[in-house]
């Protein structure tokens, strides 16, 4: 299976990579590629990068158990969860995690040794010129804080010196891709970007490293922070865009990838707390944006020539439908409006007691209460935390209508959808049900999936019309 | 609503599906981002490169030109800051000369260079992982094989101000970088890294580098035009330094921008000698005239006016009547190029607790503020003398010109310093120093003696070190000057001596020293039409001292000047320098001929230095540490000499330029005793020869040398005290000699002199210790002479204390202040027969000598000399009875009556002087006979006197016999005449005088001449006649004629 090493560079990097799996989760196409998420933050106690890694593993565990035949391994499943995620750690067959190594308790003088230089070195006054005594004292536990100039050579003895990238060199293999996710604006994305790619298009040794099509999608400012002269942060959003400029005019001619997307914001809308250590900033449409562009990257050929990516809104809103989206947005619409079906199917099957499925299929209680639908119980809560953030950020993205389970017929704004109510969808199951010939696996989970992936397509299936 | 794009600038994407393009966001387009400012440094670094440092100065540039463009995109407090700091490192540079000069030596800049050839290796070895970043990014980044930093060292600390960039020229380090911090609500700036909260350089123009935000538009003229013109100017810089030039370059309607505007600039060195270009661009220094930086770190204040007429001073802005303060110019030597004739430009004003000085200089005005407390850098401190308890002054000898620079050879300064509090600082004299100047250019210290120099200053030698007040002196040798620097503990202040001016006329002058054993004369005759000679005396002052000479026609100019001085340099200035000026009353010929000198330094006198004429002996006691010489003519000393003579002539100098007189057509008159020794006269001559051609510039043939003998004569005669000038004979008695010279018919025949002045009245006979105090005139009136005069009491008692006084030092301080006292009257009623006694001798010896030598009687007798001035004063008063005294001494010895005419004239002591100015330069000189009482044998050398000792003793026991007859022939007669009372035991003189002086003959012949001249050979010029004689008159003063 063709892979598609997927860089997470810092905090944007993270939460677009979770817009990612959610898409996937909703039935987003990979076009054949398993997705190895490879999360670079120095940030060793970041609650949003933990949290990354337990939805991966939660997806994991969903996909494999929607897989699962005993012994051997089904093919994935069409829609809902049908792209294989892979870790670094699942390529070399390890328990531990070396994604947790990324990072250092070291401040950046140690780090760097500086307290090598006697005190007449005027290599002492280099330093000085660089760095500033903060950046200097500054533990890198807690990432660049918008200093990627630190960022920058840390990251760049990180990657060279770590395990996962010589994982990552190991198990890339011809014709897998490189997908990079970074913000300009800040720190760790910013300066992980340029490092990562030179790395990876300068692997001399590894030639599918080095010829691996690269894609990265470059966040460019979308949300604004408090302002720091009051929160004593060293992260000025009013410098955003200044960064940026400065930054893409650095980038002229320096970017390697095949593919760079951007996406960002021309107004900064959603101000956030400036608080570098939690960075617990809610889910963003541009992180959405930023995410799709993975899956457009993955259904490209290699191109001519160096190919630099936007795309556009159909109407500037603060509220985002699938009007206002415009259609090339339909896939992704539809990909979160069906998920937010399953999980209303998730949190509804349990209750019904008449379902026919629950004898035809094994659709139990002892179902219901298994590790695989637990796991998928977990993972929808996320997942509507996570599509509640989007539809009440700024700007938000919220085309689905998901208030009412008695009137589904709006369920996708814009548009009315057959299905009034959540007995269509139950039905549609059922007949789904009905009609599979399947007779290679007695997987009950992936059934469920399956039936529920078709119920719901067949009413979302409208919103390509 | 319209379609917009999800970027941060809307490129009219088509579809809402990710559309390709080959381009990625051109500059253009993103030019088009609104940017938000900001106001937080900590931001800024936002490039992914270590040497992100550098684009992020570029990009503050940039935002400050788009804020220049449009006032609404703001640049925000970070970028404006960081701009303004990198735009004052250029400044920093651009005025380095400045601020070197402000800074002295307390503070530093320097540029280090810094290899990235050999450092980056050194990175390699000691922090591996940042060089691994370092070296990736370095030639794609900076690519400079050199970066330089610009180092701040202020106490020793370095501190780093900024790097090279090939992209904006310099940055700043981040710890510099300020934020602005919210405490509550208000919000304050601050600076990032601890290291800068000291920093405080004040800009040459306003505010401080580093700290207040100043954009280009706000910044000075000259600075400006450098930047724009100098330093961004050119098309061909480098197209990395497009977003500074471009800042820059926007400033073209700046009103103060000219493309023709000109400016000294100089190129600014490394630590490597090398010139600092920085990717191209030369970084350069205003090497224009700063005035500025003439101005001194502190002004020094002193607590007294300083003298207009003498120094160019402040000129104060508001002055006050009750002004009694003032202060040295607060400018460095450099400043004299700015102007002509030392005619600065400039005023003080007083304010309340500071002065502004204000420096005028080519139609701009400068200033700088001193104030006790300065609160800021360009401030400058005020040294009050007062508050810190330090006296000063100074002078300057001579304080004229000669309109011929090779005249202007010699001037000498005195530093007076004291400390007034003598726990509080330890400050003395060597606390103070000077630097001269001539124009802009400093006359170097140079020991003529050791480096063969041309002029120069000689090392200062500190001649008091005394708390009460120190003196140190400063010689110029062969060069004038004007001005000075004073240095007082590391404060400076300029002194601009007002030198008179000398207007060459003409006009010369003879001048006739009589340097004599007690006492010295210059006498002054102006060349032409038979001009009247002149006891010396000057109109003006001949030293410049510092303070105001305050008005009051009451007191004398001299005591003005002197009693301006702080208390304690009164008396140093009076004991070791020369004096304010010959004025004729407070300092006036004759002067006792006494040397002041430094004890301890006797070997090797110094002119100032250590040594200096005591004009104020018998007037005011010396200090402790000096020590005084009376005996200079006779000692043989010729270093000591030398400096007496030294400083006549310069004094004589200063009265000639003061008189307008052509100093080269100068002429020397000196006077020796016939008495001198072969040797002794070469000495003399030679120290005048040389010491007039040195001083005076004048030729040995200017410089003529008469006996003090004859010289009177010419003087009588021109004043027709003679009448008959058949045979006259001047008997010119001084302290030490008298001398005879028999003329007849104006033509000297004879001269003779014999070492037996009227010293011997006041002596101790030959006891060889100096501080001998057995003298009878002495005993008798030690305890009982009271002066009127307090400070003269004083001055007495000290010198009764002082064991080092002579009898002949003590009886003369009475006898020359005899106006107070009443030791005439007592001399004359007490001592009148030893007087005679005198008198007597010397009479007898003249009288015996013309008739050895077959010459006739004279027929007058002409007394001069400040000696001869006993026989009127002591003797009598009345001409009639000397006259007798002289008619009996020629009948006892011719053995027949004679009619001497007899003169005292009353310019006795000046005779010889004047004298001198009158004689025929080519008139004969007389033969000089040597006369011991006996002709009947040769007695040239000692040898012969050895030989024919006997046959002298007979001859003189019979000529002694025939003098003490003869006194006591005139005792009885003045005793008849009543000059001596009837109640006098004259006897007593008579038997004292009768005994025997054979023994006493052969005594002292064996001590004075067999034991001094140790070579037979040698010419014997003294008389062996007076050998008993001196004692004998010793002896008499100790008996009472009352008794």
């Amino acid at each position: 299976m063709k892979k598609v090493f997927v860089f997470c560079i810092g905090g944007t990097g993270i939460r677009v990579m979770k817009s990612i799996i959610m898409l996937m989760a909703g039935g987003m196409d990979t076009h054949g590629f398993a997705v190895v998420p490879v999360i670079l933050d120095p940030h060793l106690d970041l609650v949003e990068k933990k949290n990354l890694h337990s939805l991966i593993a939660e997806y994991q565990e969903i996909y494999r158990r929607s897989v699962n035949n005993g012994s051997e391994t089904l093919n994935p499943l069409k829609g809902f969860f049908g792209a294989n995620i892979q870790t670094i750690d699942d390529l070399n067959n390890q328990t531990n995690d070396t994604q947790e190594k990324a990072g250092s308790n070291d401040k950046f003088g140690s780090y760097i040794n500086f307290s090598s230089l006697g005190k007449d070195d005027i290599n002492n006054f280099l330093v000085e010129t660089l760095f500033s005594t903060k950046n200097l004292n500054s533990p890198l536990s807690v990432g660049f804080k918008g200093n990627p100039n630190v960022g920058t050579v840390v990251l760049g003895d990180m990657i060279e010196g770590a395990e996962w990238f010589r994982s990552f060199k190991q198990h890339c293999d011809k014709g897998d891709r490189v997908f990079i996710i970074s913000s300009i604006f800040g720190g760790t994305g910013a300066s992980g970007y340029p490092l990562l790619e030179k790395k990876i298009h300068f692997a001399e040794n590894e030639p599918a490293v080095k010829n691996a099509l690269i894609g990265a999608v470059s966040v460019l400012p979308y949300y604004k922070l408090k302002n720091p002269v009051s929160t004593g942060s060293d992260i000025d959003s009013a410098n955003f865009y200044t960064k940026t400029k400065a930054a893409l005019a650095y980038y002229h001619e320096k970017v390697l990838a095949d593919y760079l997307y951007y996406v960002g914001e021309k107004n900064l809308r959603q101000e956030y707390e400036n608080d570098e250590k939690k960075q617990d900033d809610k889910a963003n449409f541009i992180e959405l944006v930023a995410a799709s562009a993975l899956f457009d990257f993955l259904k490209r050929e290699a191109p001519q020539r160096q190919q630099f990516l936007t795309r556009a809104i159909e109407d500037d809103v603060e509220s985002l439908d699938l009007i206002s989206l415009g259609s090339g947005y339909k896939d992704i619409v539809k990909s979160v409006a069906d998920f937010m079906l399953l999980r209303l199917l998730v949190d509804e099957l349990p209750k019904e007691s008449c379902f026919p499925l629950k004898i035809n299929r094994g659709l139990n209680e002892s179902f219901y209460n298994d590790s695989a639908f637990k796991s998928l119980e977990r993972f929808c809560e996320v997942y509507y935390n996570w599509y509640s953030e989007l539809a009440q950020n700024k700007r938000a993205f919220a085309p689905i209508s998901y208030d009412n389970p008695k009137k589904m017929g709006g369920w996708v704004k814009t548009i009315s959808l057959d299905a009034k109510d959540d007995s269509y969808y139950l039905l549609e199951m059922v007949k789904a049900s009905n009609k599979s010939k399947i007779k290679d696996h007695s997987n009950k989970f992936r059934f469920f999936l399956q039936f529920a992936g078709e119920a719901i397509d067949h009413y979302t299936n409208k919103i390509y019309k | 609503m319209a379609r917009i794009d999800l970027n941060i600038v809307d490129r009219g994407t088509k579809g809402t599906d990710w559309i390709a393009e080959d381009g990625c966001l051109t500059p253009q387009q993103l030019d088009e981002v609104l940017e938000q400012k900001t106001d937080n440094s900590g931001a800024l670094n936002s490039l992914p490169t270590p040497f992100a440092r550098f684009f992020v100065a570029r990009e503050a540039f940039r935002r400050a030109m788009e804020e220049r463009i449009n006032r609404k995109t703001e640049a925000g407090f970070a970028y404006r800051q960081m701009v303004s700091d990198i735009l004052d490192v250029y400044e920093l540079l651009f005025n380095l000369k400045y601020h070197k000069n402000i800074w002295g030596t307390e503070r530093e800049i320097e540029i280090r260079e810094w290899d990235s050839n050999t450092k980056l290796e050194e990175i390699r070895n000691k922090m591996p992982v940042l060089y691994n970043s370092l070296n990736e990014y370095y030639k794609t980044d900076v690519n400079e094989e050199k970066l330089h930093f610009i180092v701040f060292t202020q106490d020793g600390k370095d501190l780093l101000l900024a790097c090279t960039s090939p992209i904006t020229g310099f940055i700043t380090p981040p710890d510099m970088d300020k934020a602005l911090v919210e405490e509550g609500s208000t919000k304050s700036m601050r600076i990032v890294g601890e290291q800068y909260l000291d920093l405080h350089i004040r800009r040459k123009s306003r505010g401080e580098y580093f700290s207040d935000a100043l954009m280009f538009e706000d910044r000075d003229e000259e600075f400006k035009n450098y930047m724009f013109n100098e330093v961004f100017g050119s098309d061909a810089v480098d197209e990395k330094f497009k977003a500074i030039k471009e800042y820059i370059r926007s400033f073209k309607n700046d009103p103060v921008i000219r493309k023709d505007y000109k400016l000294g600039l100089g190129s600014v060195k490394t630590d490597q000698k090398e010139d600092l270009v920085v990717n191209g661009l030369r970084i350069l220094s205003y090497n224009d005239i700063d005035v500025n930086s003439y101005f001194t770190p502190s002004i020094i204040k002193v607590p007294y006016r300083i003298s207009r007429e003498l120094f160019e001073a402040v000129v104060y802005e508001n002055d006050f009547a009750e002004r009694d303060e003032d202060y040295l110019l607060p400018f460095k030597p450099e400043v004299l190029a700015l102007f002509k004739d030392n005619k600065i430009e400039s005023s003080l004003k007083i304010n309340r607790d500071s002065v502004t000085v204000l420096l005028k200089y080519d139609g701009k005005v400068y200033k700088k503020n001193y104030s006790k407390e300065p609160m800021t850098e360009t401030d400058g401190r005020i040294i009050d003398l007062k508050e810190v308890s330090i006296s000063f002054d100074m002078g300057i000898f001579p304080n004229i010109l000669s309109s011929r620079d090779n005249e202007n050879n010699y001037f000498k300064v005195i530093l007076l310093g004291a400390c007034n509090d003598s726990d509080s600082n330890g400050f003395s004299v060597d606390d103070i120093s000077v630097q001269f100047y001539k124009g802009k250019e400093q006359i170097k210290e140079l020991d003529p003696r050791r480096n063969n120099a041309r002029f120069g200053v000689c090392p200062a030698v500190t001649r008091t070190n005394d708390k009460k007040c120190g003196t140190k002196f400063y010689e110029v040798f062969n060069t004038d000057f004007n001005a000075l620097e004073i240095d007082i503990r590391g404060h400076k202040g300029l002194l601009l001596p007002k030198f008179k001016k000398s207007e060459m006329t003409s006009d010369s002058f003879t001048y006739a020293i009589d340097f004599g054993t007690s006492n010295t004369f210059i006498s002054r005759c102006k060349h032409g039409n038979d001009n009247l000679p002149e006891m010396f005396r000057m109109e003006h002052p001949m030293v410049n001292y510092l303070h105001e000479i305050p008005e009051d026609s009451q007191i004398s100019l001299v005591h003005r000047i002197e009693n301006g001085l702080f208390a304690p340099a009164q008396g140093r200035v009076k004991t070791e320098f020369a004096p304010v000026f010959i004025d004729g009353r407070d300092y006036s010929f004759p002067i006792r001929t006494a040397m002041c000198g430094q004890k301890g330094k006797g070997n090797n006198p110094r002119l100032f230095d250590n040594h200096n004429i005591a004009f104020f002996y018998e007037k005011v006691l010396p200090e402790e540490d000096q020590i005084i010489y009376t005996d200079l003519k006779w000692e043989d000393n010729e270093a000591m000499l030398r400096v007496f003579i030294r400083e006549l002539l310069l004094i004589i100098k200063a009265d000639v330029l003061q008189r307008n007189g052509d100093l080269s057509l100068t002429q020397l008159v000196w006077f020796r005793p016939l008495s001198f020794m072969a040797n002794t006269r070469e000495t003399y001559n030679e120290i005048w020869t040389t010491e007039a051609e040195k001083i005076l510039s004048i030729q040995e043939n200017q410089i003529s040398c008469y006996s003090e003998s004859e010289a009177p004569y010419y003087f009588f005669k021109k004043k027709n005290y003679i009448k008959d000038t058949e045979i006259v004979t001047v008997v010119d008695i001084g302290g030490g000699s008298t001398d005879f010279v028999y003329f007849k018919y104006n033509q000297p025949v004879m001269a003779n002199s014999v070492h037996f002045g009227c010293d011997v009245l006041w002596e101790n006979g030959y006891n060889e210790f100096d501080n001998e105090r057995e003298n009878g005139i002495f005993r008798r009136y030690e305890t009982v002479i009271k002066f009127e005069r307090e400070d003269l009491e004083d001055l007495n008692s000290n010198f009764l204390r002082i064991e080092s006084a002579k009898t002949k030092d003590i009886i003369n301080f009475w006898l020359s202040n005899s106006n107070y006292c009443d030791i005439s009257k007592r001399l004359k009623k007490d001592f009148k027969p030893v007087f005679i006694y005198h008198l007597t001798s010397l009479l007898f010896y003249m009288a015996s000598m013309y008739q050895d030598y077959k010459l006739d009687a004279p027929r007058s007798v002409l007394f001069s000399g400040n000696g001869s001035k006993y026989i009127d004063s002591f003797i009598s008063s009345d001409k009639r009875i000397i006259k007798k005294i002289v008619d009996l001494t020629f009948e006892k010895v011719f053995g027949e009556p004679q009619d001497v005419k007899v003169e005292l004239p009353s310019e006795r002591k000046e005779a010889t002087c004047y004298g001198g100015l009158y004689r025929a330069p080519h008139a004969p000189a007389a033969g000089t006979k040597v006369y011991h009482g006996d002709v009947k044998n040769s007695y040239v050398t000692v040898g012969d006197v050895n030989e024919n000792m006997n046959a002298l003793r007979e001859e003189l026991g019979r000529k002694y016999d025939g003098m003490n007859s003869l006194y006591e022939e005139i005792l009885k007669m003045l005793r008849a005449e009543s000059v001596i009372d009837s109640d006098a035991d004259i006897n007593q003189y008579i038997s004292a005088a009768r005994e025997d002086l054979d023994t006493p003959l052969r005594t002292y012949y064996q001590s004075q001449v067999k034991e001094r001249y140790k070579n037979d050979d040698a010419s014997l010029f003294d008389s062996v006649f007076f050998l008993p004689i001196k004692d004998r008159v010793f002896e008499l003063t100790k008996l009472d004629m009352l008794k």
